[in-house]
């Protein structure tokens, strides 16, 4: 026993992780938290979160699929996610219809045709809710693999392509002049966006991935002054969050994906109001010392 | 329209335009549009809203393609000159909540220059710096660009296209809300470039500044309306016939209307 550590305090953070389950949601827990806050900065800043919340729901044809044929799931939602990351950079250059209503109209359909192929299946209610929210105490150490290797690609690729990335967030017409391949880029940020999705699925599920790729970020974005650190304090934010809701599901009994949500809203919520910089008390505070 | 065209044409002419077409789907916002600027120059472009002037920049920067013609830089057409452009926004063009400092928006002018996978070295750290004391920014290396005043922000621009060394600096209108130190510099540099023969073209509505401190003057609205040396090119006909009923005449002087941006 460590000295001058609660043992009660102690207990309460290591019972669960008796169980073999348990550590492994953990762990998955943390990596995908991480990761979707780091690629959740290019979101916020990009101002891409219904773009992510689209792409995210257009996965389920394709773990469907996968399903079905008894394939892997994970492979066949991200042969489904690049697809549609690739398709919505053709669709968006073309520019006859509006992007948001093209996006509009592929996830939703995307969404259906997925919940018709699994609604074929006997089982499909149990199947979709874990497809749809997520099953962390599912994860086995094939999944644990998938994820940690998936992620440091990503982030690796991001640390590479940062630079032009940044230029390309920031100031697209700046990014055109200095002849940066400013399409190949925007493809390049909608597969790493989309294999973000891919490996989050288990985790948080469809309709909860894209709350982990924004909040994170944004609660960061209302403290931080540049991109490096904001990042760094959205991955902290989301590995926290992964922690604290990964305890509240096990505690509370509720389901993990949504616990993992709450805690990030919890963070940005506080954020909100009590930045120092942007936050609603800050800019009252301003604004009467002005008067 | 060619009995307006002032400017002798040299044989050097640094940008050529010949017959552009340029607009976005069914509409062109620019026609038939042909001139030459010489190297080295500072123009003033003029026109009243929706006459063209971001088109033609962004044409320039190859944002928007050719419908028709060509342009030519130094006789290459566009393309062939990889950095050679840099392109100054508007103030309402950029997200200024955005989380960089100044240091970093100014070293974005550095990155074309490099392989974008590599290091930047440390002649771009040297340029970088060069450029914001040129501006008299360098204190504000590490200001977040959300804490920058007006003047500030445009120093900041500016200073980011400094560090691109480009041959042609494109800057919408660079003068609106700018205090006038920052204006003073602004021209202080604008002087600077022309020593080292990079032309400018600058888009405004200040009819004043445009007479006083531009070596040449295009008047713009969807088509050429005139080019040349501004004390003739800024005159009562050619700006009726630009601004239509945006421009007053009171009393000897011209005004045009430029209470809309767009």
């Amino acid at each position: 026993m460590l000295p001058g550590v609660d043992p009660l305090m102690l207990d309460f953070f290591l019972s669960p992780l008796q169980f073999q389950f348990m550590q492994r949601g953990l762990l998955a827990s943390v990596l995908v938290s991480g990761l979707c806050a780091i690629v959740g900065c290019f979101v916020v800043l990009r101002s891409m979160a219904f773009l992510g919340d689209a792409m995210s729901h257009s996965v389920l044809p394709g773990v469907a699929v996968a399903y079905l044929v008894g394939g892997n799931l994970t492979l066949g939602a991200l042969i489904a996610a690049v697809a549609v990351a690739l398709g919505i950079s053709v669709v968006s250059r073309r520019g006859t219809l509006r992007e948001d209503t093209a996006i509009g109209i592929l996830f939703s359909s995307a969404l259906a045709l997925g919940i018709a192929l699994i609604s074929t299946i006997r089982s499909y209610a149990v199947d979709l809710s874990h497809i749809l929210f997520g099953n962390v105490l599912g994860v086995g150490p094939n999944d644990l693999l998938w994820i940690g290797g998936l992620g440091i690609a990503v982030l690796a690729i991001l640390a590479l392509a940062y630079r032009p990335l940044l230029v390309l967030a920031f100031d697209p017409i700046l990014a055109a002049t200095l002849r940066l391949p400013v399409e190949r880029l925007r493809a390049l940020l909608l597969v790493l966006i989309s294999i973000t999705i891919v490996v989050s699925l288990q985790v948080v599920g469809i309709a909860l991935v894209a709350a982990m790729l924004v909040t994170p970020a944004a609660t960061a974005f209302l403290l931080t002054r540049r991109l490096p650190t904001m990042a760094a304090v959205s991955a902290l934010l989301g590995i926290l969050s992964g922690v604290a809701g990964l305890y509240a599901s096990y505690y509370l009994n509720i389901a993990s994906g949504a616990s993992v949500v709450l805690s990030a809203t919890f963070f940005f919520l506080l954020a909100f109001f009590f930045s120092p910089r942007r936050g609603i008390l800050a800019s009252r505070l301003r604004a009467r010392r002005n008067l | 329209m060619t009995e307006n065209v002032l400017v002798p044409q040299p044989q050097n002419a640094w940008l050529e335009l010949e017959h552009v077409d340029a607009g976005y789907d069914g509409r062109l916002a620019l026609e038939d549009l042909s001139f030459h600027i010489p190297e080295g120059v500072r123009v003033a472009l003029i026109g009243p809203n929706g006459a063209g002037k971001s088109t033609l920049f962004k044409v320039l920067a190859r944002l928007l393609p050719l419908r028709k013609g060509d342009i030519r830089i130094h006789g290459l057409p566009l393309g062939h000159h990889c950095d050679c452009l840099a392109y100054v926004p508007q103030k309402e063009e950029v997200d200024w909540q955005f989380p960089v400092t100044v240091k970093d928006v100014v070293l974005m002018g550095r990155y074309g220059k490099n392989n974008w996978l590599e290091r930047m070295k440390k002649e771009d750290d040297l340029v970088t710096m060069r450029s914001m004391i040129q501006m008299g920014i360098s204190d504000l290396a590490n200001t977040p660009i959300s804490d920058l005043s007006g003047g500030q922000q445009q120093r900041a621009f500016l200073a980011r296209a400094l560090a691109q060394e480009p041959h042609i600096l494109l800057m919408d209108e660079p003068f609106n809300g700018v205090d006038l130190t920052t204006q003073e510099k602004l021209f202080e540099i604008l002087d600077e470039l022309r020593r080292q023969s990079v032309t400018t073209i600058v888009a405004t509505h200040d009819l004043n500044l445009a007479l006083t401190k531009f070596d040449l003057a295009i008047l713009l609205n969807r088509r050429l309306i005139a080019i040349g040396p501004p004390a003739q090119v800024l005159r009562r006909e050619p700006i009726r016939q630009a601004f239509g009923n945006q421009a007053l005449d009171l009393d000897q002087m011209i005004v045009v209307d430029q209470c809309c941006p767009e």
